[in-house]
């Protein structure tokens, strides 16, 4: 089941195109990360399917139905910073999202215990640091026991152990079966608790993947020998060859999936090779997504 | 209606600007009748008299027929004050970003607008019921006659503070939207409500005969449904009776300013 497709979503400021006929669809369950550069129009598309961003063009559907009001109440969301009445305390703050989201206020002390602010939940919101205000956000969100939770950007601003705090949470969240869309401009974030993942830059979806898949379907090898010109041209023909390419006196080679060193090794041995260095590249979010931004370019 | 009415005076009871200015609005609502009332008196009984050598105590101004339309006019002098309960209310939730949030968390624009109206009209239907009341007391205290006919003769005066108090509050309402900060709304408000227009209206009145055009401008036209009564007592020609133009423009406005604050929550991003 979709929870969420977007089709042709286009947002416009002037001349400015700050979402470009975008095209999303999210499955039920999965942990979905938004990923891209600041300003690539992340906010803006939470923005629009959240209702407080009125689109040019295009539409979105909530659960296969033309968006409306009465789904939000089933959707717990954080939109760039957390946004209270200063001067009510957590508990009132939740009391008025209880009201509009019509829901009881039973859950109130559950999630502010879970979000570790109980003890803080009479002071008034003002007083809180950035990491408690990020906190009740995320408190307000899952207030009304959500179906899909969308989080922007949840950890901005936070110290390490709010970080860790916060992913932990999400990573708790979403073991209980929730949807979750997090936009974030933190690669290692979306890699750490994402499913899949979809790559905006000004505005354009330019890439959509698994996790998993984009991360398992090659094997780079760092090698390095005292002939580089031999070494290239075994390994060419080794089977699970798929491309190369030189960085300074090595040799970045792209195997097929789940290629280990040692075979390498044995086979370029066994062509009369001398290999001096050999290892196996992980390659991180971080390198996908520069590589993915390069080939756009 | 009455989901959203609470969600409104939820925000509102829990805050202090709201007290403060409600409390002084209602401390003038009694302060300042009750206080002319015995202010007319002392000066009655010091042998003060106005034009033509009618001493002050003996005005009629708080007597029935008369005090429905003396006392709305001079409340409709501190509307001010209910005014500023609204821009603040909303001007907050742009600066908060709380009718972002409220947004998000499922409150359509529509229903968002729908309670700052239901508050509004709330508001001023329990102002009007105290003034109706005070009216009452004062008149039953003071009034030589208190026969039935005489007490609903004029009567209608409190329904057309209430229609001001719709009217004034939406005003206020649309150029808080407009602006969407309280401190600048408010000092611009003070400054076009007691300097631009009544020079403005002034000019045009007096300079260039063109009264027609003078009353359509916006706080004038809000006020003109209760004229200012007080100069019969000099012996001047005044309007004792509610104008059919003016109740029309009134509800124009209110039209008007219902239009353009739906259009204006409802068609902008919140950013």
């Amino acid at each position: 089941m979709t929870v969420l497709t977007t089709q042709n979503l286009h947002k416009q400021y002037g001349k400015i195109t700050a979402v470009d006929q975008l095209n999303l669809s999210i499955d039920h369950g999965t942990v979905f990360g938004l990923l891209g550069p600041n300003g690539s129009g992340k906010t803006t598309t939470l923005g629009m399917i959240l209702g407080v961003t009125r689109p040019t063009g295009g539409s979105f559907h909530w659960f296969g139905e033309e968006a409306n009001h009465q789904q939000r109440k089933e959707i717990g969301a954080i939109l760039e910073k957390p946004n209270f009445y200063p001067t009510f305390s957590a508990h009132k703050n939740l009391q008025i999202a209880c009201k509009i989201k019509e829901v009881g206020e039973s859950r109130i002390p559950e999630v502010l215990e879970l979000v570790d602010l109980h003890q803080r939940s009479h002071d008034p919101f003002r007083t809180y640091s950035l990491g408690m205000k990020q906190r009740l956000a995320i408190a307000s969100a899952l207030l009304a026991n959500p179906k899909v939770l969308i989080l922007d950007e949840p950890t901005n601003g936070l110290d390490p152990k709010g970080i860790a705090q916060i992913r932990s949470l999400i990573t708790d969240i979403a073991q209980s079966g929730k949807t979750i869309i997090l936009a974030s401009h933190l690669l290692d974030e979306v890699q750490k608790v994402c499913e899949q993942f979809a790559i905006l830059r000004n505005g354009k979806l330019i890439h959509q993947g698994h996790v998993d898949e984009d991360f398992n379907d090659s094997t780079k090898i760092e090698i390095g020998a005292e002939n580089l010109n031999e070494l290239t041209n075994a390994i060419k023909q080794y089977p699970q060859y798929i491309s190369h390419q030189l960085t300074g006196n090595k040799l970045l080679v792209d195997l097929a999936q789940e290629t280990r060193s040692s075979d390498v090794n044995r086979y370029l041995i066994g062509s009369g090779v001398a290999v001096d260095h050999i290892q196996v590249i992980k390659m991180n979010l971080e390198q996908k997504f520069m590589e993915i931004l390069s080939d756009y370019d | 209606m009455t989901r959203l009415l609470s969600i409104e005076y939820f925000k509102l009871r829990h805050s202090k600007y709201f007290w403060v200015l409600m409390v002084l609005f209602l401390i003038f609502l009694l302060a300042v009748p009750f206080g002319s009332k015995v202010f007319i008196d002392y000066l009655g009984s010091m042998g003060e008299s106005i034009a033509g050598g009618i001493n002050i105590g003996t005005l009629p101004i708080f007597d029935f027929v008369d005090i429905w339309q003396n006392l709305v006019y001079i409340y409709r002098l501190f509307s001010i004050f209910l005014g500023f309960i609204v821009v603040i209310s909303i001007s907050n939730e742009f600066s908060y970003g709380t009718i972002k949030q409220n947004v998000i968390d499922g409150l359509s624009r529509r229903e968002f607008w729908l309670t700052k109206i239901t508050f509004i009209v709330a508001n001023a239907a329990i102002v009007s019921l105290c003034a109706l009341l005070v009216g009452l007391i004062m008149g039953f205290v003071w009034s030589p006659v208190t026969d039935f006919e005489f007490i609903i003769k004029n009567i209608e005066f409190i329904a057309a503070y209430f229609l001001h108090l719709i009217g004034f509050q939406l005003f206020c309402l649309t150029i808080a939207l407009l602006i969407k900060r309280s401190g600048i709304t408010i000092a611009l408000m003070i400054f076009y409500i007691y300097v631009i227009e009544p020079i403005l209206t002034a000019i045009l009145e007096y300079e260039y005969k063109l009264t027609t055009l003078a009353n359509l401008f916006p706080v004038r036209a809000i006020g003109n449904i209760i004229p200012n009564p007080f100069p019969k007592y000099i012996l001047r020609e005044t309007q004792t009776f509610i104008g059919t133009t003016d109740t029309l423009i009134l509800c124009g406005y209110i039209l008007v300013f219902l239009f353009l604050s739906y259009r204006m929550l409802t068609k902008r991003d919140l950013r």
